[in-house]
């Protein structure tokens, strides 16, 4: 039987490689789908929202500030304030709101670390235009400048004075105790208002501090630790999702062989001389199991050469990948026969996205729990898949780490494979 | 180029779409499919949306000393320091537990009914805080530092220095002379543990890292005699935003992204007509029919196509709970609007592959490519062309992306503002119109390449 089902594996393949087009499938594609997210999501994409190199967020500003209460009282700040030349711009002529943004826009003093400019300010007249901004995402977020900005600035810093150098600058009612409340207009579902409104809470401190220097010390510090030791950015994360994507994409290839054996008549001549079902489904899954297997070699060694952060355990990535074949096998000896004509060859196109989706890699799923640690998606083979890449890629585990995945994904995939091959047996020479 | 030819060929076209077994109950399913897998994984999902987070704690804060426990257990000192936190639990375990229990309790508004921030979870050492962080049982973890309650009393002894020129014990000392010093210049130091690329980790600590600061700021505690400003969340404008599941967040870039994917299998049918053994195109070449005809017809059989997948697109959305706050109407017919970039992908796809597996795959991925370029899924990087030169709604100019070279990124846009938030035509127009105009710049072109490719 094997001597068979080893010839015919052969023909197969020939076969297979005869079409030019196949190269493209299996050595091209791959590494163009890794290319372009590499480019999308990869170092230096300006996707990282959140690290210092990241994106430019453009922010609205409906600014109040009231400087003519202050008239009587200002005038008393005036050499204070032009001590503070870190700064561009006078507040007391101008009103610390309109010295807030023009510093924003125009220095690079307000930067929490040698950065170069993440934020810009627009002025907005009224709440209205603040809203349709920020829900057509032209703003992550608009915030507004109350009137007693720069009362309560002044406040901060006749205290600060007071304890310092024990004397006030002014003794008006107006700057005893103040509090100003800078108001933010954001859709609170859109990830870069989060981003957004940490950038500005971390500029507008540091504003206050450059002039009422009432920031305090804290001797608590937080540590933020990483349970990874590299710098991975969303391309090394998505990476088993588009892993699963690549093998969905092959899984197309024994419907293509078995069509094209249906067109020359080659399935009939089979059938007359008796050729067992047993070695055309072996030669049709040996076929599909090489040619997927070089997609996947062809997939990491992308993935190593484009620059992975971490020390990648590329034998047991593979090996992993090779397992997660199984599947596909499924799925492609169930669709030649169930499925015919274009549909069988779109298919796989169809499930690819979604059932990335289905690996949590994109964007976390649920915890449903089914028996156990078990979730309910595990049922999907390709999340045991995608669970045991990530721990492999980002944890460094080890193989005794992931058997818990790997016994799920044998678990669930060997009946799907053992039925797709019954029903093929069954069917193979009666369509 | 006849009328009769066109509809001749888009006749033959549909008879041989139908007659395939799959096409009709594909055409059903998949819109049903496609919609239901993202209910089925997100619908649950609260990311962004008053998420509960799993928080782990790792606790070796050792408390307060003996000697200061007896004092802070004096009634007299506790009725002279009521600013200061002096459960008896708290003086038996430290400032450590009472974080924690502040942390159990916090939630997202003060309604009886909100959800909690955190599900806190306990652990005895950090291995099996690191596990459980690993295998993703846990969002974020905090480990407070042995000497927490010493450094916490550190922070208020200093501040008091700073605001009044001497210490907090010293304060009290004044009543309680043998009340021991408070410690100062002690650093402690908390750990914020997680997984950096995972999302829920990215949220968490944000919240974590915003919510400790404002605990340890002093000024909360003692009131500040200056200035202070606060920074504050306009909850008014928040109640006219919608809230949406995360399910829903999605719908309208899933619509948008399954008009262009779904009648890609038509360039199955494309590349079929020239594949060297069905002869098809041989024989439409030595007919007088041209291959405007031929392209005509082939486009007009589309639409039908499109129009139905698109009303079950809308049907499966609202069937599983998609709620719209715009115009759906309005929605639908932007999404129809899509239409000339679709049947633009068949031609360019046809023009290049005759073998239907390989068309299959370059659909496959070329698909969900374009998906994520125009933010149909998650958000995209901005790469900008030209600064603020894209008028949008209330007279503004927004930068041009590279992506704005999509139509897909304008019908995202104009279909996501109309149904989540309620744009009228007026407010999206601009989207559109870039959408229409590239869309046909596309459909022209890629209809070219393809009678330059197959009837040449």
């Amino acid at each position: 039987m094997v001597r068979k089902a080893h010839i015919y594996t052969i023909r197969c393949l020939k076969q297979t490689f005869r079409n030019w087009e196949a190269y493209i499938q299996i050595f091209i594609i791959p590494v163009v789908l890794l290319l372009s997210f590499a480019w999308l999501y990869g170092e230096g994409s300006g996707y990282d929202v959140g690290h210092e190199h990241g994106d430019h967020f453009k922010v609205g500003v409906i600014n109040q500030d009231n400087l003519t209460s202050l008239t009587d009282v200002l005038p008393l700040f005036n050499s204070h304030i032009k001590d503070n030349e870190t700064l561009i711009g006078n507040p007391i002529e101008e009103g610390f709101g309109k010295i807030f943004i023009d510093n924003i826009n125009g220095s690079k003093n307000l930067l929490p670390s040698n950065d170069s400019r993440r934020m810009s300010i627009l002025n907005i007249d009224n709440i209205e235009e603040a809203a349709t901004a920020v829900q057509n995402r032209f703003l992550s977020l608009c915030f507004v400048i109350p009137n007693n900005f720069t009362q309560t600035l002044l406040a901060g810093i006749n205290h600060k004075i007071n304890i310092t150098e024990g004397y006030t600058v002014s003794n008006s009612t107006k700057l005893k105790l103040s509090e100003a409340s800078v108001e933010l207009i954001g859709d609170m579902s859109y990830f870069r208002f989060t981003e957004a409104m940490n950038l500005l809470e971390e500029q507008l401190r540091h504003f206050i501090f450059f002039f009422s220097g009432l920031e305090l010390e804290s001797k608590v510090d937080l540590e933020h630790i990483k349970i990874t030791t590299d710098n991975f950015t969303e391309f090394h994360t998505f990476i088993p999702a588009f892993f699963v994507m690549t093998l969905l994409m092959s899984s197309a290839g024994i419907t293509y062989i078995l069509a094209f054996e249906r067109d020359r008549g080659t399935i009939d001549r089979l059938k007359l001389s008796n050729f067992p079902k047993d070695d055309l489904v072996l030669g049709l899954t040996l076929t599909q199991f090489i040619t997927t297997a070089l997609q996947i070699i062809v997939f990491f060694l992308t993935v190593y050469f484009l620059g992975f952060p971490g020390k990648i355990d590329l034998f047991l990535a593979v090996f992993v990948a090779l397992l997660s074949i199984v599947p596909v096998l499924a799925i492609g000896i169930l669709s030649s026969v169930q499925l015919k004509g274009e549909i069988a060859f779109f298919l796989p196109g169809m499930l690819s996205l979604p059932l990335s989706f289905l690996t949590g890699s994109f964007i976390p799923l649920p915890k449903i729990n089914l028996i156990g640690e078990i979730q309910v998606w595990h049922l999907n083979p390709f999340y045991s898949s995608s669970e045991a890449l990530r721990k492999i890629l980002f944890l460094n585990y080890g193989l005794n780490q992931i058997t818990f995945e790997l016994l799920l994904l044998i678990g669930v995939s060997l009946p799907m494979l053992i039925l797709s091959a019954l029903l093929f047996r069954k069917k193979i020479y009666l369509t | 180029m006849s009328r009769l030819q066109i509809l001749g060929i888009a006749k033959r076209m549909g008879i041989q779409t139908m007659r395939s077994t799959w096409t009709i109950p594909y055409l059903i399913l998949f819109p049903l499919f496609f919609i239901g897998v993202y209910w089925f994984a997100f619908s649950t999902s609260n990311i962004g949306n008053n998420q509960t987070f799993n928080l782990g704690i790792l606790n070796q804060d050792a408390g307060f000393g003996d000697e200061m426990k007896t004092f802070l257990n004096n009634e007299s000192i506790q009725n002279e320091m009521e600013w200061f936190p002096h459960s008896p639990e708290i003086i038996e375990k430290g400032f450590g537990f009472e974080v924690i229990n502040v942390l159990k309790d916090l939630q997202y508004t003060t309604d009886s009914e909100s959800e909690n921030l955190f599900n806190i979870h306990n652990f005895n050492t950090s291995n099996e805080l690191e596990l459980a962080l690993e295998k993703r049982n846990l969002d974020v973890a905090l480990v407070f530092p042995q000497n927490y309650t010493n450094a916490s009393l550190s922070i208020a002894n200093n501040y008091w220095f700073t605001e009044y020129e001497f210490y907090l014990h010293e304060l009290l000392q004044a009543n309680f002379s043998d009340f021991p010093d408070f410690p100062t210049n002690v650093n402690g130091t908390i750990q914020i543990i997680g997984d950096n690329n995972y999302l829920n980790y990215k949220i968490s600590n944000s919240i974590l890292s915003v919510f400790l600061s404002q605990y340890h700021d002093m000024s909360n505690i003692f009131g500040t005699t200056g200035g202070k400003l606060l920074l504050n969340v306009n909850e008014d404008f928040q109640i006219n935003i919608p809230k949406y599941s995360f399910f829903e967040m999605m719908v309208p870039g899933l619509i948008m992204f399954a008009i262009i994917i779904e009648p890609s299998l038509f360039s199955m049918f494309l590349c079929n007509e020239f594949k060297a053994d069905s002869r098809t195109f041989d024989r439409i070449k030595i007919s007088p029919l041209s291959p405007r005809s031929y392209v005509f017809g082939s486009l007009l059989i589309q639409i039908p196509i499109l129009l139905i997948q698109t009303l079950l697109l809308f049907l499966a959305s609202l069937l599983l709970g998609f709620q719209p706050y715009g115009n759906i109407v309005l929605g639908f017919l932007i999404a129809c609007l899509m239409f000339p970039f679709a049947a633009s992908l068949n031609y360019i796809t046809a023009a290049f592959f005759s073998d239907e597996n390989v068309a299959g795959t370059v659909t496959g991925f070329g698909a969900p490519i374009l998906g994520f370029m125009t933010g149909a899924f998650v958000d995209t990087p901005k790469i900008v062309l030209f600064q603020n030169s894209f008028p949008i709604a209330s007279g503004m100019a927004r930068d041009f992306l590279l992506w704005d070279l999509i139509p897909l990124t304008h019908g995202v846009n104009a279909i996501r503002q109309v149904l989540l938030y309620d744009f009228t035509l007026e407010m999206v127009i601009y989207d559109l119109i870039a959408m229409l105009i590239l869309s046909g710049v596309y459909l022209i072109l890629f209809i070219l390449i393809y009678i330059k490719m197959r009837f040449k």
